[in-house]
């Protein structure tokens, strides 16, 4: 049985979660702690990659990533490579669709910080970068934790998005999710069982890792 | 010296107050809760926005509604030890000094001075309640401030350790040559401590300033202030 769809949709996974931290954090921050026109606006975008289908996100990444798209273009010109039916384009379709992943729960961790804490840090003199790395990030990291993971999760699992824009190129675009859909297709049952149990083994361990960071087992409330 | 003159809306009453701190004395804010003493203090370190009025310190204008000018808290170069939740709770109590005083040294004459280099490398979770306002205030003096502003940091401990750690700050002051700002709704207290009195009294809706050493020139008050005969001990020289 061929692993490499496996181990492409952990490549992408990781590489995803890594980039979306690092324009998840800045954009979480901005939405809890600054106040600026068309946040409102903002706060809508970020959410709007859970409730468009997926199939239709891909559908436009896949012009605006094509040769006569601006980012298939501007990708072409800076690399010399195209950007639709690569890794590459399968990255930024991930950060397109895991965006509300790793955004919600960095915003729930950075909303529920003690806001005393940054009063704090200001009348210390810190300033605001300063506070962002030395006590909002240290303060939060179990928000950050459990974005990640999820991030890392529903990457590993995207589907519609990856078809529309990876297509399914042996060892380049084709990756766990995609893998199994062809060989139910092909009746080969058995290869499908068999990835479909490590995807779902995978899946529950992110689970219980999400749920230890965010406090371990829940108690069950006394009965009145 | 620090001078302040504000109004304030708050709910169901309007807080106005004019006062001066001198250098090297303790200004005590008093009044029963609600009277807006935390308000105050949050005011005159940048926290809360004032509607009207000015905060000069030693000729820097802090705010001034009429030219706009708000400093934010950290432009003011203040220590603010707060009633509770003094501390970051990531770091241990020496990290928490030297985060704000970025010197070792500096760090470990804070520690000593304040008695809690036995407890320099635990959490702040994992001292007492005193001990963790010492370390407050070792970390508020870390970035050598201009102005002290303490709010209500005793009143959450016991009648003992709040009795050593009022006497230290009397201590503390003679050392400091900056004015120091304290809230307080306890009287006596505010007797122990003050070397000048604002007293803030909801029921007129006002404030009155009550300076109880001859070195302080009592200023003129806003129409609606209601000024207390009350003269708390003279204690500053």
């Amino acid at each position: 049985m061929d692993f490499t769809p496996l181990i492409l949709s952990a490549k992408l996974a990781l590489v995803s979660t890594v980039l979306l931290l690092l324009i998840a954090l800045p954009t979480a921050y901005l939405l809890v702690y600054r106040n600026f026109r068309g946040k409102f606006f903002l706060e809508s975008l970020v959410g709007l990659p859970l409730v468009v289908p997926p199939t239709v996100l891909g559908f436009y990444l896949l012009i605006i990533m094509g040769p006569r798209g601006f980012l298939g273009q501007g990708w072409t010109a800076l690399t010399g490579w195209p950007l639709a039916f690569t890794f590459a384009g399968l990255v930024g379709a991930s950060l397109v669709q895991g965006f509300p992943f790793a955004v919600q729960p960095i915003k729930a961790a950075f909303e529920k910080l003690d806001p005393r804490l940054l009063e704090m840090a200001g009348v210390l003199g810190l300033t605001p970068l300063q506070a962002f790395f030395k006590i909002i990030i240290p303060n939060t990291v179990n928000g950050i934790v459990a974005a990640a993971i999820l991030a890392f999760a529903h990457t590993m699992g995207e589907f519609g998005i990856i078809l529309m824009v990876g297509g399914s190129i042996p060892g380049k675009t084709k990756v766990a999710s995609i893998a199994i859909y062809e060989y139910v297709e092909n009746l080969q049952y058995h290869e499908a069982a068999v990835m479909s149990l490590i995807m779902v083994g995978v899946s529950y361990a992110v689970l219980l890792v999400v749920n230890y960071l965010n406090g371990g087992q829940a108690k069950a409330l006394s009965p009145v | 010296m620090l001078e302040v003159k504000i109004k304030k809306r708050m709910p169901g009453f309007e807080l106005q107050v004019s006062f001066s701190c001198l250098d090297g004395g303790i200004t005590v804010l008093t009044g029963p809760s609600g009277a807006g003493k935390t308000t105050l203090i949050r005011i005159m370190a940048g926290l809360t926005k004032a509607d009207e009025g000015c905060i000069v310190h030693n000729g820097t204008v802090w705010f001034d509604s009429v030219s706009r000018v708000n400093l934010l808290p950290r432009q003011r170069k203040i220590g603010y030890v707060f009633q509770e939740h003094t501390l970051f709770p990531h770091l241990t109590i020496a990290g928490n000094i030297n985060l704000i005083s970025n010197d070792r040294a500096e760090t470990d004459r804070l520690l000593g001075l304040f008695k809690i280099r036995h407890i320099a490398a635990r959490r702040p979770y994992q001292v007492s309640g005193g001990e963790r306002q010492r370390a407050a205030f070792a970390q508020a003096l870390a970035r050598k401030p201009e102005a002290l502003f303490l709010d209500e940091p005793f009143s959450a401990l016991d009648i003992t350790t709040r009795g050593r750690l009022q006497e230290e700050l009397l201590k503390l002051k003679t050392t400091l040559s900056i004015p120091i700002v304290h809230v307080t709704h306890d009287p006596d207290e505010a007797g122990l401590l003050a070397d000048c009195t604002v007293e803030i009294n909801r029921e007129f809706a006002a404030s009155a300033p009550v300076f109880s050493a001859a070195g302080f020139t009592r200023r003129r008050c806003w129409p609606r202030i209601n000024v207390s005969d009350q003269l708390t001990t003279p204690n500053f020289i």
